[in-house]
C-alpha cells in the first residue's frame, strides 16, 4: 500500500475499490438497471418533475390573482382541471404546489442528508462513549413526536419554503445518522481503512474521502426515502392548515381547500392533487426500493 | 420496514382519495338563496328525555370554567350561560339586549336621574334549592371588581372608569337590588352591561380555599381571595365535572363530564332549575370540532342533533333537509365580521402607514364584498354586505344608509396612494416617493421608499375566513402592497392576539381576521371594542372624536347617539368591514322548540331547556 488510497484524486485501485464495496454509486446504478419497477418509479418521479417545471411553459397560468367570480369552476375549456375556491387553475395551481412540495422534499432531504451523513460517520469511526453518547442522543430525539413539535413551531412562527425544509430536514437526518453509522461501522475494519489510517490519514481525511464515498449508495437509498418522507409531512402539515399560505401553494394546502367541498362534489379539488401526492411518493418509494435492493444485493454478494 | 410503511401510507391516501365519496358531476352552480330563510315551525308532541348532540364551533376547544374569563380566554367559556345565567338573558333578537323571559330579574326600574336602579329579582332557585337572591347579584359584582382589580385585562368588556367602577350593589331585600350609580348610564347601554353580569352563589363560592371559612365578600380584600380561589380552581380542568364548585348552578343544566384533550363536554339537567322551560333533555353533548367539513359529515352520519354549517356548504341544505334535519339561517344581529387592525404594530411601520385613514380607506375599497358573497369559493351567497359595527338590520343603523362610503373600488384605491405621495406599482412593491405630512404627501412618519407590507393572521377555521382573506391579499398584491396572510387556530388567536391582554405579541401581527365579533344585540355599543381605554379594544385603535361619541351612547339618554357613533367608525375605519355570514343553523326534525330558541342559534345563544325530542 503506498500514498495513492490517500490521495485526493483516486488512483485505478481505489476506483476497484470502490467497485467492490457494496454501498458504493456504481453498485447500486447497476442494481438498479434490473429493477424494472424501480426504473418505472424513476421514469415516474420524472414526469412528475417535468409536468411541475416545465408544464407551466405549456399552460401558462395566474396563480397570485384570485378570481372570485370564476370560483371552483368545474373542468372546461380553459381550465382543463377546472378552478379551486379562489379561481385559480387547478391544473397550474398543481404544477405551481408540485415545485414548492418537491423543492421542499429535496432541499429537506439534502440538508437532512448532509447532516446525517457526517454524524453518523463521525460516530461511527469515532465508537466507544463518544459514539454511544452521540446515538443516545439521536435516541432522545427520535422519541420526540416530530408532528406534534411542527404544529406546536407553526402556531409560534409562520412558515416558509425554506424555514419548513430546515425544520424537516432537522428532524429528518437522525435516520440518516443511524442508516451512514451503521455502514461506518462496517468499513472502518476494511483493509482500505486501516491502511489510510496507517499512512497517518486524518480523521476528517478518513471520513471525506474512504468512508462517505463507499456509503453514498446506502445515502442516496436514504435520500429518496428522505424526499418521500418530506413530500408526505409537507401535504399533512398543508392538510392540517398549517403549511404554506397564500401566494405560495402546495399539495397539500389545496388537498386541505379542496376537502373543504367534497360534500359539494367539487371532486376535481380532491382528486388531482390526492393522485399527485400519491403518484410522487409512489414513485420515489418504488425508485428506492430498487436502489435498496440493489444495495443489499451487492451487499449479500 | 420504514419503506413499506411509506408505501401504506401512500396507498391509504390513494384508497381515501378514492373512498371520499366524490361523486362526480357536480360544480353547477345552484341558487340558495331562500332555501333557509324560513323559520321552521315548532311542531310535535314533546316526549320526556333524550340526549341531543351539539356540534361547537369547529376550532374552538372550550376549555375554562369561571364565568368571568380573562380576556385572552373569553371565548372559550364552557356552556356559557348553561350553568350560571346572567342576570340578564342576553337576547338574539335585533332589536331587544335582554330576553325577558329567561332573565333572573324583571326589568331594571330606573329613578328619574338614571343614578339608582332598582332590580326586582324572580323566583329562581339554585342547584342545592336555596332562592336566587339579590345578595348573589351582590357578589357577583364583588367578583367583578376583584377581577379588575388583579388586572384590567380579566373581563372583556370593561373600559376604565366605567361599569362596573362608580357602581354600588345593595341587596334591600332578599329579592330586591339597588344599583347606585357615581354616573348615569344610557339604559339599554347599562342593561347590556348587566347581560354580562353572571349571577354566582354568594354562600358556597364565598372562600378562599376548599373547606376554608366563609368570607365577607363586601371586604374588597376577601373578594380578590375568594377570586384567586375560584381561578386558581378553575385551572385544573381535570376536576371541571368533579369539582363540587362548580355544581351549584343556577342554569338548566350542570356539568356532567368535560374532556379537557378536545374541549366536548357534556351537561344533565338541573334537576333543581326553576326558570321557564320544561327541561326534558336529559343531557347535552358539546362536541368539539377542528373543521367545518368534519362537523358536515357528522351531520350526514346522522350523528349530531344541533350545529351550524359553514357558509361553504351552503349547496348541502337540500341534501340535510333530505336528511331529516332542519336548516335555518339568517345574519346574527349585531354580528361584526372585519380585519382587525394592529395599529400599535411597529413592524415596517405599519402602524405609521396604517394610521393614515387614506390607506385605510383603500384598503377598505379593495374588499369586494359583493363579490365574496357571490363567490362559490367564499359565501357561496350565504351573507349580507356589512359596513358598520351595528351589523345587518340593527335598529340603529349608520347614517349613510346602504350607501357605503367606502364600496369597492380598486382604481379608486390607487388613486388615493397615488394622491397622497405613493408610487403605485402594480403586483411589484408600492413605495412612498413623498414623505412627509400635508395634502399630497404620505404622512407622519413615513419615510422615503416605504412599502406597505403586513401580515394578516387568519383563523384556521371556518373555511370563508382564509377564502376572503386570500382574496384581499391577492387585491392588495395588484396594487402593490404585501399581505402575508398566515393561519392559525383560533384558539391560539383569542389567546394571543389583543394589545391589551396580550402586548407582548402586538409585532406577530397587523391584521387578524378571527371570524366574528358580537356586539350587543338591541343596542350595539362598541365602547369595549374601539373606546381607547376598552379593554377588548384589541388593536389599540384610538379616536378622540369617536371616544366622544361612545361617551354619549353609553352615558346619554339620548339612544339615536348610537347611530352617530356607528357612522363615524364606519367613516374612520377601525376595522376593514367584511361581509356578515349567515348563521345557518341545523337541527334534527326529531327535535323542536320554540322558533325564537333556534332563532338565538344565529348568536349562539343556547336554550335546549326549551327543546324536546317528538316522534
Amino acid at each position: 500500500m503506498t500514498a495513492p488510497e490517500v490521495t485526493s484524486a483516486p488512483s485505478p485501485e481505489a476506483e476497484t475499490w470502490a467497485e467492490r464495496e457494496p454501498g458504493s454509486i456504481r453498485s447500486v446504478l447497476h442494481g438498479l438497471r434490473r429493477h424494472p419497477l424501480g426504473a418505472a418509479g424513476g421514469l415516474l418521479l420524472l414526469l412528475i418533475t417535468a409536468f411541475c417545471f416545465l408544464g407551466p411553459l405549456f399552460h401558462p397560468t395566474n396563480q397570485t390573482d384570485v378570481d372570485l367570480l370564476n370560483a371552483a369552476l368545474p373542468p372546461g375549456s380553459g381550465h382543463p382541471l377546472g378552478t379551486d375556491g379562489n379561481g385559480f387553475d387547478v391544473l397550474g395551481r398543481l404544477m405551481s404546489g408540485g415545485q414548492v412540495s418537491l423543492r421542499i422534499g429535496l432541499l429537506a432531504a439534502l440538508f437532512a442528508t448532509t447532516i446525517g451523513t457526517v454524524y453518523g460517520a463521525v460516530a461511527g469511526l469515532a465508537g466507544g462513549v463518544v459514539d454511544g453518547f452521540m446515538m443516545r442522543l439521536v435516541d432522545v430525539m427520535l422519541s420526540i413526536p416530530f408532528l406534534f413539535f411542527v404544529l406546536i413551531l407553526s402556531a409560534r412562527f409562520h412558515a416558509d419554503a425554506l424555514s419548513l425544509s430546515l425544520v424537516i430536514g432537522g428532524f429528518s437526518w437522525l435516520v440518516s445518522a443511524r442508516l451512514v453509522r451503521g455502514e461506518v461501522l462496517t468499513l472502518r475494519v476494511r483493509e482500505f481503512v486501516l491502511a489510510a489510517k496507517l499512512m497517518g490519514a486524518s480523521r476528517r481525511r478518513t471520513i471525506l474521502t474512504h468512508l462517505i464515498p463507499n456509503a453514498l449508495g446506502v445515502i442516496i437509498v436514504n435520500i429518496t426515502f428522505q424526499v418521500a418522507d418530506a413530500v408526505l409531512v409537507v401535504a399533512a402539515l398543508g392538510f392540517l392548515g398549517f403549511g404554506l399560505t397564500y401566494p405560495t401553494a402546495d399539495w397539500g394546502s389545496q388537498l386541505a381547500s379542496g376537502v373543504t367541498y367534497i360534500s359539494a362534489d367539487y371532486w376535481w379539488l380532491i382528486y388531482p392533487v390526492g393522485g399527485c401526492i400519491v403518484l410522487t411518493v409512489l414513485a420515489l418509494n418504488l425508485l428506492a426500493d430498487a436502489l435498496r435492493d440493489a444495495v443489499g444485493r451487492r451487499a449479500d454478494r | 420496514m420504514k419503506h413499506r410503511g411509506r408505501l401504506s401510507v401512500a396507498l391509504v391516501a390513494a384508497v381515501a382519495v378514492l373512498a371520499t365519496g366524490c361523486s362526480g358531476g357536480g360544480g353547477a352552480t345552484r341558487d340558495i338563496a331562500g332555501s333557509y330563510t324560513a323559520k321552521p315551525a315548532q311542531t310535535g308532541t314533546p316526549k320526556q328525555g333524550g340526549t341531543a348532540t351539539v356540534a361547537l364551533t369547529p376550532g374552538l376547544s372550550p376549555n375554562y370554567i369561571y364565568p368571568y374569563p380573562p380576556a385572552a380566554a373569553n371565548g372559550t367559556v364552557i356552556a356559557r350561560g348553561q350553568l350560571w345565567r346572567s342576570l340578564y338573558r342576553p337576547s338574539g333578537e335585533g332589536d331587544q339586549v335582554a330576553d325577558a323571559e329567561l332573565s333572573l330579574a324583571e326589568p331594571p326600574v330606573y329613578s328619574p336621574d338614571r343614578k339608582t336602579v332598582t332590580i326586582t329579582m324572580k323566583d329562581y332557585k339554585w342547584s342545592n334549592g336555596k332562592p336566587v337572591t339579590a345578595d348573589d347579584v351582590v357578589f357577583s359584582l364583588a367578583l367583578l371588581k376583584a377581577a379588575l382589580a388583579e388586572s384590567l385585562a380579566n373581563w372583556s368588556f370593561y373600559t376604565p372608569g366605567q361599569f362596573p367602577d362608580g357602581v354600588s350593589a345593595e341587596a334591600t331585600a332578599p329579592d330586591t337590588l339597588t344599583l347606585k350609580l357615581r354616573t348615569a348610564y344610557n339604559p339599554s347601554y347599562l342593561l347590556s352591561m348587566l347581560t354580562l353580569l353572571y349571577v354566582l352563589p354568594s354562600t358556597e363560592w364565598n372562600i378562599a380555599a376548599t373547606g376554608g371559612p366563609h368570607l365577607d365578600y363586601k371586604q374588597p380584600k376577601n373578594a380578590r381571595a375568594i377570586y384567586r380561589y375560584l381561578t386558581k380552581e378553575s385551572e385544573s380542568q381535570a376536576t371541571f365535572a368533579g369539582n363540587p364548585l362548580w355544581q351549584v348552578v343556577n342554569g338548566p343544566y350542570r356539568l356532567k363530564s368535560f374532556d379537557p384533550t378536545t374541549g366536548s363536554f357534556s351537561l344533565a339537567r338541573n334537576e333543581s332549575y326553576s326558570g321557564p322551560g320544561e327541561s326534558r333533555l336529559d343531557q347535552i353533548d358539546f362536541k368539539a370540532f377542528t373543521s367545518a367539513a368534519a362537523v358536515l359529515n357528522q351531520f350526514k352520519a346522522g350523528n349530531l342533533t344541533v350545529g351550524t354549517l359553514d357558509s361553504s356548504f351552503a349547496a348541502q341544505i337540500g341534501a340535510l333537509k333530505a336528511e331529516g334535519y332542519n336548516v335555518y339561517g339568517a345574519p346574527a344581529p349585531a354580528r361584526l365580521d372585519a380585519l382587525v387592525i394592529n395599529f400599535a404594530n411597529t413592524v415596517g411601520n405599519f402602524d405609521k402607514v396604517i394610521a393614515q385613514p387614506y390607506v385605510r380607506k383603500a384598503l377598505q375599497r379593495l374588499i369586494d364584498q359583493q363579490g365574496y358573497i357571490a363567490s362559490r369559493g367564499v359565501y357561496n351567497g350565504a351573507a349580507s354586505p356589512n359596513y358598520s359595527t351595528a351589523g345587518t338590520g340593527s335598529p340603529y343603523p349608520p347614517a349613510f344608509g346602504d350607501q357605503p362610503p367606502y364600496p369597492y373600488d380598486p382604481a379608486v384605491a390607487e388613486k388615493l396612494l397615488a394622491d397622497n405621495g405613493w408610487k403605485v406599482v402594480p403586483n411589484g412593491s408600492t413605495t412612498c416617493e413623498r414623505p412627509g405630512t400635508g395634502p399630497g404627501l404620505c404622512g407622519a412618519g413615513i419615510p422615503r421608499g416605504q412599502t406597505i407590507s403586513f401580515t394578516l393572521a387568519s383563523a384556521s377555521s371556518p373555511a370563508f375566513v382564509g377564502a376572503r382573506d386570500v382574496a384581499f391579499a391577492s387585491a392588495a398584491k395588484k396594487l402593490g402592497i404585501e399581505v402575508k396572510v398566515v393561519t392559525k387556530s383560533l384558539n391560539y388567536m383569542y389567546a394571543n392576539y389583543g394589545n391589551t391582554f396580550a402586548p407582548a405579541t402586538r409585532n406577530e401581527w397587523a391584521m387578524q381576521d378571527y371570524g366574528a365579533l358580537y356586539l350587543a344585540a338591541g343596542y350595539p355599543s362598541s365602547n369595549t371594542v374601539f373606546n381607547t381605554e376598552g379593554s377588548f379594544n384589541l388593536g389599540s385603535y384610538r379616536n378622540a372624536e369617536v371616544d366622544k361619541l361612545i361617551g354619549a351612547s353609553t352615558f346619554g339618554a339620548d339612544e339615536k347617539s348610537l347611530s352617530a357613533e356607528v357612522t363615524a367608525l364606519a367613516r374612520d375605519l377601525p376595522v376593514l368591514f367584511l361581509p356578515a355570514p349567515h348563521t345557518l343553523v341545523v337541527w334534527k326534525d326529531t327535535l323542536s322548540g320554540p322558533q325564537s330558541s333556534f332563532n338565538a342559534l344565529t348568536s349562539f345563544l343556547y336554550t335546549p331547556e326549551l327543546w324536546y325530542f317528538h316522534s
